[in-house]
C-alpha cells in the first residue's frame, strides 16, 4: 500500500520527468541525431556519394488513389529528404507505387536530391522502353539515375537496352536486382560478365548467404550493392521486438531493434545503401537515425549476429 | 504481360501480396462512399435472387430473371471493382476481371435456357437459401462484426465474394454442363479470395478466411447432389412452367 506520507515533491517530478521520456522515446531517437546527416558511401562507379539509408516503396506506397495513405507517403517522402536522404526505389510490379512517388515528388517540388531508382520488368526485351517511358511518366522526371533489371527477367535484353540507354546518356547507372536470396548463381554469372553500375539483393542479420561470395564480388567489380528486405517486410522487427537488446547496444548508438538491425546491414563495408521501405514518418527518421551515429565495426557485427541468433 | 517469375516454387504466397491489410480494408470503404446509394438498389437486386433461390419450385420467368440479375451482377463487379478499383493495387485484376464478363454471359446464356427443375430436397433447398441469405444480408456486416470498419462491408453486384456466393447458391439446382460451367468462376474466386485474405492476416480476416471457401465449396457440393426428381420438392417447376 502506498504510503503518501513519504512521497515527495522530488520524487512526483522524477517519476513525471521519466514518463515523459518515455512517450518521447522517437522523438529522442530522431532528436538526438537532429541536425546530423546520414553517413555517405562512395558509389563505386563514380564515386558519387550515396546515403548509406534509402527508401523503398514495395507495398507500402502501393495505396492506389486513396488521399489519406497518399498525404501519408507524402509526408515520408518529405521526412526522408529533409533527413538527408536521396535513393527511392521502385519498380511497375509494385501496382500503383510509382504513381504514388510522382504524386509525393509534385507535392515537395521535385527535391534537388532525389536519387530515382526504377527497374525495367518484363520478359519480353522488346517492351523495356515503352515501359520505362511510363515510369518515367508516373514518377514525372526527365530520366532515372538508376535503372535495374528486376528479378533478372529477361535479363540479356534488358541489360541491352540499359546499356544503350547510358550511352546516350538517358540513366545514369544501370544494375540487375534478386530478393529474397534466390537466383544468387545467376546474378554471379551477370556480376561477373556484364558492366553492372549496382546490384540489389536481400541482406539482413539472418539471411547473410550474400556475405560469401557475392558482397566480395561486388566490392572486387566496383559494383554498388542496395540491400532490399533489410527487415524481412517487418517480420524480424516483429521477431525480435519482445526481446531485450543487449546492454552493449549503446555503444553503437542503437536505441530499438530496427536501428540494431539496419546497422548491421549498413555497417558492412561492402554494401552502399540499403532500402527500408515504410509509410511512417517516424520510422523513416528512425531508419536515418541510425545511419548517421556510429556505425559496428567487424567484431562488433559478429557479436550483434551471435546475439541476434541466440534470442532469436 | 507480366514477367514469368523465375523459379516459382520458391515463392511464398505472401510473395505474391501486393498490399497491405490497412489498403485492403481501406479501398472497399472508399468504394462505398463512391457508389453510395447504389448498395440499396443491389440490395433489392439481391433479393430477388434469393426469393428465386427460397422457392421449391419457381416459375421460369422467375428463374430467367434471376441468372439476368446475376449476370449484371458479375459485369457491375468485373468493372467498376475489379478493372477501376482493385486493379490499382493488384495488377492481377486486370487479368481476371475478364473471367468476370465469361460468367456474366454463362448466366445469360442459362437465362436462355429452360430453367431447373426446382429441388431434390427440401432439406437441400433451405441449405441454398441459408447460403443466400449469408451472401446477402449477413456479407456486409462482416467488416464491422470482425472490428472493422462498418462502411467497408461488402454487397451483392458490387463486390466480388458475396456475388459469388449468392450465384453458386443460385446455380444449385440448376443441372447441365452449362450450370457446372457457370460455377468455376465463382468457385475459383472464392477460393483466390480467401487466400487473399489468409495471407492478409487471418486475425484481421479471421472470419471471412473461411467463410468464403466453405460456403462456395458447399454450394458446388449442394448442386453436385442435387438430382431431378429425387425428393419431395421436385417436378414442381415443370408444372408451376404449365401454369404460368
Amino acid at each position: 500500500m502506498i504510503d503518501y506520507a513519504k512521497i515527495s515533491r522530488r520524487t512526483v517530478l522524477a517519476a513525471l520527468a521519466a514518463s515523459a521520456a518515455g512517450t518521447a522515446l522517437p522523438s529522442v531517437i530522431s532528436a538526438a541525431s537532429a541536425g546530423a546527416r546520414p553517413q555517405t558511401r562512395p558509389i563505386p562507379s563514380t564515386g558519387e556519394a550515396m546515403p548509406i539509408v534509402g527508401l523503398g516503396s514495395w507495398i507500402t506506397f502501393n495505396v492506389g488513389n486513396d488521399p489519406k495513405l497518399l498525404a501519408e507517403c507524402t509526408d515520408v517522402m518529405r521526412a526522408f529528404f529533409a533527413g538527408g536522404g536521396r535513393m527511392i526505389d521502385c519498380s511497375p510490379m509494385y501496382g500503383s507505387s510509382q504513381d504514388t512517388i510522382g504524386h509525393g515528388l509534385e507535392k515537395l517540388g521535385h527535391p534537388e536530391p532525389l536519387f530515382s531508382a526504377e527497374k525495367v520488368w518484363t520478359s519480353w526485351p522488346s517492351r523495356g522502353p515503352s515501359q520505362i517511358a511510363t515510369t518515367r511518366s508516373k514518377w514525372g522526371v526527365p530520366k532515372f539515375d538508376l535503372v535495374q533489371v528486376h528479378n533478372l527477367a529477361g535479363l540479356d535484353g534488358n541489360l541491352d537496352t540499359l546499356e544503350a540507354m547510358k550511352a546516350q546518356g538517358d540513366l545514369r547507372y544501370i544494375g540487375v536486382t534478386t530478393s529474397h536470396g534466390r537466383r544468387h548463381g545467376d546474378l554471379e554469372q551477370v556480376m561477373k560478365s556484364r558492366p553492372l553500375d549496382f546490384v540489389q539483393l536481400t541482406y539482413n542479420i539472418l539471411d547473410r548467404e550474400a556475405e560469401a561470395r557475392l558482397l566480395p564480388l561486388a566490392a572486387e567489380r566496383g559494383i554498388g550493392v542496395i540491400v532490399n528486405r533489410p527487415y524481412r517486410r517487418g517480420a524480424l522487427i516483429e521477431r525480435f521486438k519482445n526481446k531485450p537488446l543487449p546492454p552493449w547496444a549503446g555503444e553503437i548508438g542503437a536505441r530499438s531493434w530496427a536501428q540494431f538491425l539496419l546497422k548491421f546491414i549498413i555497417s558492412h563495408p561492402d554494401i552502399t545503401v540499403a532500402i527500408p521501405a515504410t509509410r511512417n514518418v517516424a520510422h523513416v527518421e528512425e531508419n536515418l537515425a541510425a545511419a548517421s551515429g556510429p556505425l559496428p565495426d567487424a567484431g562488433m557485427r559478429q557479436r550483434m549476429a551471435d546475439y541476434a541468433r541466440a534470442v532469436g | 504481360m507480366t514477367p514469368l517469375l523465375g523459379n516459382w516454387t520458391n515463392y511464398a504466397p505472401a510473395d505474391f501480396l501486393l498490399f497491405s491489410s490497412e489498403v485492403y480494408v481501406r479501398q472497399f470503404v472508399l468504394y462505398n462512399e463512391a457508389v453510395w446509394p447504389m448498395q440499396f438498389a443491389a440490395l433489392v437486386a439481391g433479393a430477388i435472387v434469393l426469393y428465386t433461390v427460397a422457392q421449391p419450385a419457381s416459375a421460369s420467368g422467375k428463374w430467367r430473371l434471376a441468372y439476368v440479375i446475376a449476370a449484371v451482377a458479375w459485369a457491375i463487379v468485373g468493372w467498376f471493382y475489379m478493372w477501376l478499383r482493385y486493379g490499382e493495387i493488384n495488377w492481377a485484376a486486370y487479368y481476371v476481371a475478364p473471367a468476370f464478363g465469361v460468367e456474366a454471359a454463362l448466366l445469360l446464356w442459362l437465362a436462355l435456357r429452360p430453367p431447373p427443375a426446382g429441388y431434390s430436397s427440401r432439406l437441400i433447398r433451405h441449405s441454398a437459401t441459408g447460403l443466400g441469405i449469408v451472401a446477402l444480408l449477413v456479407y456486409p456486416m462482416m467488416a464491422g462484426l470482425a472490428g472493422r470498419n462498418w462502411q467497408g462491408g461488402e454487397v451483392f453486384a458490387l463486390m466480388p465474394d458475396p456475388t459469388a456466393i449468392l450465384t453458386l447458391a443460385l446455380l444449385i439446382p440448376a443441372r447441365g454442363w452449362l450450370a457446372a460451367a457457370a460455377r468455376i468462376i465463382p468457385l475459383l474466386w472464392c477460393l483466390a479470395s480467401a487466400a487473399t485474405l489468409w495471407v492478409l492476416g487471418p486475425a484481421a480476416f479471421w472470419a471471412e478466411s473461411w467463410l468464403v471457401p466453405a460456403l462456395a465449396i458447399a454450394a458446388v457440393i449442394l448442386g453436385a447432389y442435387t438430382g431431378p426428381e429425387a425428393g419431395p420438392d421436385a417436378g414442381q417447376g415443370a408444372r408451376n412452367d404449365r401454369r404460368s
